[in-house]
């Protein structure tokens, strides 16, 4: 059960935020411990045969981490009731051993019934957002 | 071309159910950098009061795209499924998962449809555990980019 109480937060109140670096090992991975080895992810001469200007993030590595804004304030994976997404944006990643920078935030936008309260998040790649109406709502104490 | 609509409101039993082991909850949380103790270590998870390891928010979707697999590569639904990106994806939970939880899936394929050149197809998964008991609903738009033409 996580220890923030609703009485303490407003609309507005901003989560901590914090940046994630995205590697093309850290796409790997996720491939791997998803089971979503689509090529896209993986292959950049697959990724740009198909149109795209370079491999891409798995959408769903964007989202797990986009969850963390709220997991990490709450300390409690549990408090999150509902969660969704629309893919905006891709997240380009470069095998240039650098990879691209994505900017997380959070932000409580409504507070509800039963000290539930609903937390938009943002998740911007080189300024664009990559996720769009991304949306939790959380219980609170 | 676009997807066989004949498609739609069909639905499919996942064939099994599936065991939710720690490791794949660790691999999982580690991949996306989530080092919550609580998906980690399981002294931690008991001292929080859960019966093991809890799965971070997104852990299903691999279920749910495993569970659909049987759909999405039939060559008759006409998935191109190298144009296939992730549109949009939402969970539902009604309690968290843990690892020892057997679950099972029920999806059904609730829109088919094209939209300037784009193929969208958008399946809801109902997940329950070994009492038939409801755990999660998740909704997973995907669009095959450009092969409705």
């Amino acid at each position: 059960m996580t220890k923030i109480k609703y009485s303490e937060v407003e609309v507005g109140f901003e989560l901590p935020k914090f940046s994630q670096n995205f590697k093309r090992e850290n796409l790997n991975a996720y491939a791997k411990a998803s089971g979503d080895f689509n090529k896209i992810h993986l292959d950049e001469e697959f990724a740009k045969s198909v149109g795209l200007p370079n491999i891409i993030a798995h959408g769903m590595l964007t989202m797990g981490i986009a969850g963390k804004v709220v997991t990490n304030w709450l300390a409690d994976p549990n408090a999150i009731k509902s969660f969704s997404v629309k893919f905006s944006s891709p997240v380009v990643v470069p095998d240039d051993g650098v990879g691209i920078d994505v900017e997380f935030t959070g932000r409580i936008g409504e507070k509800m019934d039963d000290n539930k309260v609903k937390i938009e998040l943002e998740a911007r790649c080189l300024g664009t957002k990559v996720l769009g109406r991304s949306l939790v709502i959380a219980q609170l104490a | 071309m676009a997807l066989n609509q004949a498609f739609l409101n069909r639905s499919y039993p996942s064939p099994s159910t599936y065991l939710i082991e720690r490791e794949k909850i660790q691999e999982f949380a580690a991949a996306i950098k989530d080092t919550n103790p609580i998906s980690h270590d399981l002294e931690f998870a008991k001292q929080n009061g859960y019966a093991d390891l809890v799965a971070p928010p997104t852990f299903l979707i691999s279920i749910q795209m495993s569970a659909m697999e049987v759909a999405l590569f039939d060559p008759e639904l006409g998935l191109d499924y190298s144009k296939v990106v992730h549109g949009e994806q939402s969970f539902e939970y009604l309690r968290p998962v843990l690892a020892g939880d057997e679950l099972s899936f029920i999806s059904i394929i609730e829109d088919i449809k094209s939209k300037v050149g784009n193929d969208f197809i958008a399946i809801r998964s109902e997940v329950k555990d070994k009492n038939n008991d409801l755990v999660a609903i998740l909704k997973a738009t995907l669009i095959a980019r450009g092969t409705a033409v």
